[in-house]
């Protein structure tokens, strides 16, 4: 593999279009860039290193694996667990399907995520915040298998496409879905974009546990629906705090990166020792949640039974993360897959409880 | 060879670098260090100081006791490595613990840091002292780590990049920085010598890695995997090949070699050349750091810069 390394100043005119098309000219001939770090002088000018291939030399795998990647299919389960507990709990409430609204709905809603995973990939690419050593994102940008001016515009389309899929669903019913559709917007927009970029600061956990909790299950409720009741809300409020514990649980192990960037987080702002008590709270939260609705809300007893299946993962979790030494430690670094792991079976197994509900 | 490329001066301070304790209470601890930790080593870390402090226009003489401070601290870290490892063989002879016992060679590693504690007290710049007390802190903390992350599978980038930052760099990132001391350097040069020390360090173990996986290298194939550690390579395989995993699980800590290894050589080399690549990067880096650190003084000793490059060409080509 022939491959070089070039440096160039972060403040140079070309940095921006090199990171969006991910080519550079070399020897009269286009080489993919690949940025590789970012090293600042003692002057405090910013050197780009970037890593140039020749393009035909790039190991791609299949247009399928490329794509998977980019878009974090395994992402979705945030949007396609709580859309399936909120279908099968309205199912077995003998709730009428608006199939047209609530399918229109659902994709948009799928296509609202799509676009934020790869807009914010593009975002912290062009941040020059996902590098080897430092990669959160989907890496496809890293390894030059897409570049980013087409993961932004496709991420553009995306987003456009989302917010028209969910337009008749708020026309039929303005008075809580325009309230649900706007604050999701703000926050697809707001996640890793300025002004917000709720995705560095402490409240933007909680916006995660309002947006991929309560406020997704009433909005799906509403579009499946066109109703809602307070045992879906504290449903979703129970896969809101899952879904925290899984970023609060990646922060966790990121709060040394974080703090050298100045990155708040509910992390960073607690410290290792009292981060790891929020993790066992959020859980408590969760389970809570879940006891709540099923216990004044007649949520499914199947569905309270098997979503509390997975606490004996739960409890392992937290027990290799008050093991670990401090936040380098090597314990942390599958505790966010762990919790990830934990949510989807949760919601599979919530989702299979709400299904027998239905049947019987 | 390293001799070709040192400036003369540095070459006469490294070679004649006094590495005697002259303990005399136990006179047999100097001799067991001198046959094992202290024997015949590449001294790495004083010619550092050394190269560092010519650029800067300093005496050898004014650095020797931090070169013998520096290989000192290398010493006793691995003295009490081979003790956590239960290692009995170093640099192809009898490891300290091997030649007397585990206790002897924790104490022996503890009277080397004393020693160093004593000297540079005598010195009395405690701005260096309290620098190296950072480092001995970095260095046992990488260390934990390491420990911790024994049989682990799943590790970070970051974990990586950290352990290897303490563990490696942080004993280079002082030497770097002494000199800069020494001649009260302002903060950002200061930070651009020790940043200078810290790419090298990690360059090292990025390369030390490529090597751990090089069948004709001088260690045993894939020892860090026997050990029970993930090192760069075998972090970007995982990342690629998922599929590895499990077999990669099962040889974690596994003191013999499998008769076949789970992975196709292809997929060896294309981690290898992207930890290669990464260690260029930061070698890249070094490079420019040294070039803003020379601007920066007066009469920089262009022998000694040209030394200090021909490091990062010596690393670059070890893992062409």
């Amino acid at each position: 593999m022939n491959q070089e390394i070039i440096s160039l100043r972060k403040d140079s005119s070309e940095i921006n279009r090199i990171l969006l098309d991910g080519l550079v000219t070399r020897y009269g001939e286009k080489w993919a860039a690949l940025p590789r770090e970012v090293s600042s002088n003692p002057d405090g000018i910013e050197s780009v290193v970037f890593e140039i291939i020749r393009p035909h030399e790039i190991v791609r795998p299949s247009f399928f694996q490329v794509w998977a990647n980019a878009m974090r299919l395994e992402d979705l389960v945030f949007t396609l667990v709580p859309g399936l507990m909120v279908l099968l709990y309205g199912l077995s409430q003998n709730w009428n399907l608006q199939w047209i609204l609530g399918g229109l709905s659902f994709l948009g809603i799928l296509l609202l995520h799509l676009a934020v995973n790869l807009l914010n990939d593009v975002e912290d690419h062009l941040k020059l915040l996902d590098l080897p050593g430092t990669v959160s994102g989907s890496g496809v940008l890293q390894r030059g298998w897409l570049n980013a001016r087409f993961l932004k515009r496709v991420g553009l389309v995306a987003l456009s496409c989302g917010v028209l899929l969910g337009i008749p669903a708020v026309l039929n019913s303005p008075a809580i879905l325009l309230g649900i559709a706007v604050m999701g917007a703000a926050g697809v927009a707001g996640y890793s974009n300025r002004p917000f970029s709720i995705k560095y600061r402490v409240y933007g956990e909680f916006s995660i546990l309002l947006l991929l909790g309560p406020l997704l299950s009433v909005g799906y409720s509403i579009a499946f629906f066109g109703k809602f009741s307070l045992a879906l809300v504290f449903l979703g409020l129970s896969a809101g705090f899952l879904a925290w514990a899984i970023h609060h649980a990646g922060h966790i192990s990121h709060i040394l990166r974080d703090e050298t960037r100045g990155t708040r987080t509910v992390a960073t702002a607690l410290g290792f020792r009292n981060s790891r008590v929020l993790l066992v709270l959020i859980y408590l939260g969760a389970y809570s949640s879940l006891g709540v609705a099923v216990g004044f809300y007649h949520l499914s007893i199947y569905a309270g039974l098997l979503g509390l299946a997975v606490v004996p993962w739960v409890v392992k979790l937290v027990l290799r993360i008050f093991r670990a030494s401090g936040p380098s430690s090597a314990l942390l670094s599958s505790v966010k897959k762990s919790a990830a792991q934990i949510y989807f079976w949760s919601g599979l197994l919530i989702s299979l409880g709400l299904g027998l509900a239905f049947v019987f | 060879m390293v001799s070709d490329w040192l400036p003369k001066e540095t070459l006469k301070a490294v070679e004649n670098l006094d590495l005697n304790l002259r303990v005399r209470s136990v006179p047999e601890i100097d001799a067991l260090l001198g046959k094992t930790v202290l024997f015949r080593g590449k001294k790495f870390r004083p010619m550092l100081c050394f190269l560092m402090g010519q650029l800067f226009g300093l005496d050898p003489d004014t650095l020797g006791s931090y070169a013998r401070a520096a290989e000192f601290v290398h010493a006793a870290t691995l003295a009490h490595d081979d003790v956590i490892d239960e290692s009995t063989l170093r640099r192809k002879r009898p490891t300290l613990n091997a030649r007397s016992s585990n206790a002897r060679a924790v104490l022996a590693g503890d009277l080397l840091l004393a020693r160093v504690m004593r000297e540079l007290s005598d010195l009395g710049n405690i701005d260096i002292i309290r620098d190296l007390s950072a480092t001995v802190e970095e260095l046992v903390g990488g260390e934990w780590l390491q420990l911790e992350a024994r049989k682990v599978l799943v590790v970070s980038r970051e974990h990586l990049e950290t352990v290897a930052k303490m563990k490696t760099a942080s004993l280079m990132i002082w030497c770097c920085g002494t000199p800069a001391r020494l001649v009260q350097a302002d903060e950002k040069i200061l930070t651009a010598c020790r940043k200078y020390g810290e790419c090298l360090g990690i360059a090292f173990q990025m390369i030390d890695d490529i090597i751990d996986y090089d069948v004709a290298g001088d260690k045993p194939f894939a020892q860090d995997l026997r050990e029970g550690l993930v090192n760069y390579v075998t972090f970007e395989m995982l990342q690629e090949n998922p599929q590895l995993e499990r077999p990669i699980q099962k040889l974690l800590g596994e003191p013999d070699a499998p008769s076949t290894w789970p992975w196709e050589s292809y997929q060896v080399k294309a981690a290898c050349d992207r930890v290669r690549a990464r260690a260029q990067a930061k070698l890249e880096i070094a490079d420019q750091l040294l070039s803003q650190i020379s601007k920066s003084i007066e009469k920089p000793d262009y022998n000694a810069l040209q030394a200090l490059r021909s490091i990062l060409v010596y690393l670059r080509e070890r893992i062409r």
